[in-house]
């Protein structure tokens, strides 16, 4: 009876009538471009016409033919297949930063704000140093003392990504803790470890999985940087940020080298935002997202009278 | 007499996450010269959207209104956003419930009273700051040249909704707006602050529109009421006659509810349900569903408006008669 | 900032070292040399003895602005570093001015007209512009404005003055388009916010000029979360400008850092990232100090 009353907090709640629809045009088309993108990617293999390391050196710096969709590089291997190929470093890669950084930075700041007090202080002194080095620089130092390469890339970034999580989550958790629900929890008896995960996590869980989607995209962006400063990914393996760069010395005889990537990982980006815009808005109900009155009317007049429409007179 | 401020069958359509809501559907009020006039009802009744409505402070985007609102003879509704501008502070102006967040954090007060000068009255900065310290002086902030230069948040909340009034009255506009302006505020404040207003009221021959959900608060401060339910004003009186003959059976029924106003021992009592959502155009009375009168013809069309005499109007079909009235 | 500082230096030393590589190979840029000239040039650069050791030796050294001395270019750090923090820092100044001022009235305009087919259009710039990674940019406008139209150089610094500005004028733009897109958004946030806000319906109500409203009232307060972003943005700019540089092969500090990384070569790392620490630190700083002047809330405490 009284877990009926208590539940899971303002969860209990999630039969209220929503506004709107998550698949807005705008969201079902960055949706449809990300599927397809990630499916074309895991499907490299099955997908790609050509071996992404085949070299063909007669064809080297082709422009775009039948037989190699966007040309060439400068050893002669098929772009496409590349780009196919480098779009699974860069994606396993982007999802290894932001999974490390979740399961690192949410159990720290459900921690740091549920208990307060010395643990807290402890981990935020700690974020602080983190967050005192200028974004990827300490991913930097991290590759310098690590050495270069895929692994230590996604380790550095997965480092350098706990921080901002670890905040959001704690100042969440903060709100969440003086919530009544979770006083009564805590007066039937639950364990500390139910109450954070079972009862305040799910309530913060929209907020954080915003926050996600928007950082795979700037894992990406990042993952690329390091490749492209060539402490990331190393040639020859295939991946968009390190093709950037090898491409750039080219980029009078082939510009495609370059930009393919390019425009893949800014495509990619674009509709992981737009995704999690859309995710925020439908989840928290953001006022800002309202139509105004005459566009509502309309659409809504017209629903109204093609419902009456219907209806026998 | 020429009324100061006349709204006929006002209403306003507002856009939520939720769908459209009929908040106002069909507000009549009037408020005339010199005169303090309530406007009670429950909360979500329309009380603060009627105030907002005059001064057309909605987000034209999200809303539509349609009606009337005459002020001075003048057609508010119609008129482009300059001259609304102008009218803005100067002939009318108003203060709001929560004076916290009702004040620019990061202007001193004193800065914030003289910009209704600046742009009101054309004056030069200095003038302008001269004249803001009166202004405070005049609702009783002291000592003034110390407090002018402060913040909001020095402020105790009953000194932020004084700086409020002072920058409301610093034109000496005819009509002012007060929506809910002591809800916020601790009983002993909220007495000083209504006094405050009744006496400039008195002084500066000001008309005052008091938004409030206090029965006790209209009794003691206006010289007429309009009560309110569900986006449509019921009734409209003398405060003293509505009181005393409560013809709808809401006013009645919230004129029960006050503590104090039965005599000891007795159960105060309550309207059973709530107020309606407004999410479709009324049709017919919107208090039926609550009232313990109502029959077939309240179910099936809105009432006319009835008159109880002595410009104290009520929309029922029966309203109460005077033997059911004065036991109130 | 100080107790930061000592343990950023220390986490910077520590880490640089996590794995135990032999930094005498990038002194001796691979050549192959004896024992003996190898153990001389441990000796000399304090690799014999242990960490904390060289740690005290390297930080008394910093205090008193010697940073050792490099293991590829055998100068020492400091000179590396001033010979070329000037590109830097102007790269960064400079899109950081060009980008405040163009995001600031992007994002108060996207605001004000909010859903308006302008904003609409903007925020679909600004979020391929955030999408957009700063070297991708880079390249592109290499591309454009100076390989295929020749209008700027592609590459290089410049002598004097404005040569040096001509050669910046790319560099600058690209590293401040991305900025551009994450303030103007962050100020499009925020002015909405602050439009929608009680105070801001008073001072309509009390018939100040809209335009008033939104510039004197609802911007100065929309100003606090600007700055904070912009200061973090500032941070990724250092880092951008490292990019940036190496596009457009300028040779600045980003150039130095990287080819340090890359060399193992300890006193470069180790210089120039806690000269970037401490730059961000210091903007962290002044910006702590632009909150007290616009916010008389954190003044008076």
């Amino acid at each position: 009876m009284f877990s009926v009353l208590i539940g899971h907090g303002p969860l209990c709640r999630s039969k209220k009538k929503r506004y709107g629809k998550l698949l807005t045009p705008a969201v079902t088309i960055s949706l449809a471009i990300l599927v397809l993108i990630v499916l074309a990617c895991t499907l490299a293999p099955v997908v790609a016409p050509c071996d992404p390391n085949a070299q063909d050196l007669a064809s080297r710096l082709a422009m775009p033919s039948s037989a190699h969709w966007l040309g060439c590089d400068q050893n002669g291997r098929d772009l496409f297949s590349r780009v196919l190929y480098g779009g699974r470093t860069a994606l396993t890669g982007a999802l290894g930063v932001v999974a490390f950084s979740m399961v690192v930075g949410i159990p720290l700041g459900l921690i740091s704000g549920y208990y307060g007090g010395l643990a807290d202080n402890l981990i935020m002194r700690v974020c602080d140093v983190v967050l005192s080095f200028p974004s990827l620089l300490l991913a930097f130092i991290f590759v310098a003392g690590l050495g270069r390469g895929t692994f230590n890339a996604i380790l550095a970034l997965g480092i350098v990504y706990v921080p901002m999580l670890t905040r959001l989550t704690r100042s969440l958790t903060m709100v969440e803790k003086n919530k009544i629900y979770v006083v009564a929890c805590d007066s039937l008896g639950y364990s500390d470890l139910r109450i954070m995960y079972r009862h305040i996590l799910p309530n913060c869980i929209s907020t954080i999985l915003v926050q996600i989607t928007l950082d795979i995209g700037y894992a990406i962006l990042d993952l690329a940087a390091l490749s492209f400063l060539g402490l990331g990914v190393q040639p020859p393996q295939a991946d968009w940020g390190a093709m950037l760069d090898e491409g750039r010395t080219f980029l009078l005889q082939n510009p495609f080298l370059s930009l393919v990537p390019g425009a893949v990982i800014v495509l990619m980006v674009v509709s992981l935002n737009i995704f999690s815009d859309g995710l925020h808005q439908y989840l928290d109900q953001v006022q800002t997202a309202l139509p105004s009155f005459r566009t509502y009317e309309r659409k809504y007049l017209k629903k109204k009278e093609a419902r009456s429409d219907g209806e026998p007179a | 007499m020429e009324n100061l401020l006349e709204i006929r069958n006002l209403t306003v359509e507002l856009m939520t996450t939720r769908g459209i809501v009929y908040a106002l559907s069909g507000v009549d009020l009037a408020v005339r010269p010199g005169e303090i006039h309530g406007v009670v009802g429950e909360s979500g009744c329309g009380k603060s959207m009627t105030a907002k409505s005059i001064l057309r402070l909605h987000n034209p985007q999200r809303s539509r209104m349609k009606g009337s609102i005459r002020f001075e003879g003048r057609e508010l509704l119609g008129l482009p956003d300059r001259e609304i501008e102008k009218l803005r502070g100067s002939a009318v102006s108003m203060i709001f419930q929560d004076p916290m967040t009702s004040l620019n954090p990061l202007m001193t007060i004193g800065d914030q009273i003289a910009d209704m000068y600046r742009f009101h009255a054309r004056a030069g900065k200095k003038e302008a700051l001269e004249k803001a310290q009166e202004m405070l002086e005049k609702v009783g902030i002291a000592p003034a040249a110390k407090r002018f230069r402060q913040y909001p948040f020095e402020l105790s909340g009953g000194m932020q909704q004084r700086v409020m009034i002072a920058m409301a009255i610093a034109c000496a506009p005819k009509l002012l707006i007060a929506d809910e302006p002591t809800t916020a505020l601790d009983v002993t404040i909220q007495a000083q602050i209504l006094e405050l207003l009744q006496q400039l009221s008195a002084d500066m021959g000001m008309s005052i529109l008091l938004i409030t959900h206090n029965f006790g608060i209209v009794a003691e401060t206006c010289q007429r009421v309009s009560v309110m339910y569900a986006g449509k004003v019921v009734e409209t009186g003398e405060t003293r006659d509505l009181l005393r003959r409560a013809s709808h059976p809401y006013s009645r029924a919230l004129i029960r509810s006050i503590p104090g106003c039965e005599e000891r021992g007795t159960r105060l009592e309550t309207i059973p349900g709530s107020p309606p959502a407004l999410f479709e155009p009324p049709e017919s009375c919107m208090f039926a569903p609550r009232c313990p009168f109502a029959e077939e013809r309240c179910r099936k069309a809105y009432p006319t408006l009835f008159d109880c005499g002595g410009g104290h109007l009520a929309a029922c079909f029966k309203p109460l008669g005077k033997e059911e009235s004065t036991r109130v | 900032m100080i107790p930061v500082l000592i343990v950023v230096s220390v986490l910077i030393f520590a880490m640089v070292r996590i794995t135990p590589s032999d930094p005498v190979a990038s002194m001796t840029k691979g050549k192959n040399v004896s024992e003996e000239t190898r153990q001389e040039l441990r000796v000399r650069y304090h690799l014999d003895k242990n960490p904390a050791e060289q740690y005290l030796i390297w930080i008394t050294g910093t205090l008193h602005g010697d940073l050792g001395e490099s293991y590829q270019y055998k100068q020492s750090v400091g000179s590396l570093i001033s010979q070329r923090i000037g590109i830097t820092l102007s790269l960064v100044i400079l899109s950081g001015i060009l980008s405040v001022l163009v995001a600031i009235p992007v994002g108060v305009i996207s605001a004000v007209k909010m859903n308006s087919a302008l904003d609409k259009f903007l925020s679909v710039l600004t979020l391929v512009f955030v999408a957009s990674p700063v070297f991708l940019t880079a390249i592109i406008m290499m591309f454009v404005f100076a390989l295929k139209m020749g209008l700027f150089p592609s590459f290089g610094t410049g002598n004097g003055l404005w040569d040096s500005l001509y050669h910046m004028v790319l560099p600058s733009v690209a590293l401040a388009m991305n900025m551009v897109a994450l303030t103007s958004r962050i100020t499009r946030t925020s002015m909405i916010e602050q439009l929608n806000s009680d105070y801001i319906r008073t001072a309509t109500a009390k018939g100040i000029p809209r335009m008033r409203v939104i510039v004197t009232y609802a911007l100065k307060n929309a100003l606090i979360p600007i700055i904070t972003v912009t200061s973090i943005q500032i941070g990724s700019m250092l880092v951008g400008a490292v990019l940036v540089e190496s596009v457009f092969a300028m040779g600045g500090l980003g150039d130095l850092l990287i080819s340090g990384i890359k060399a193992a070569d300890y006193p470069v790392v180790q210089g120039v990232t806690l000269l970037l620490v401490f730059i961000f630190l210091c903007i962290n700083l002044v910006v702590d100090i632009f909150y007290a002047i616009l916010d008389p809330r954190i003044r008076l405490k």
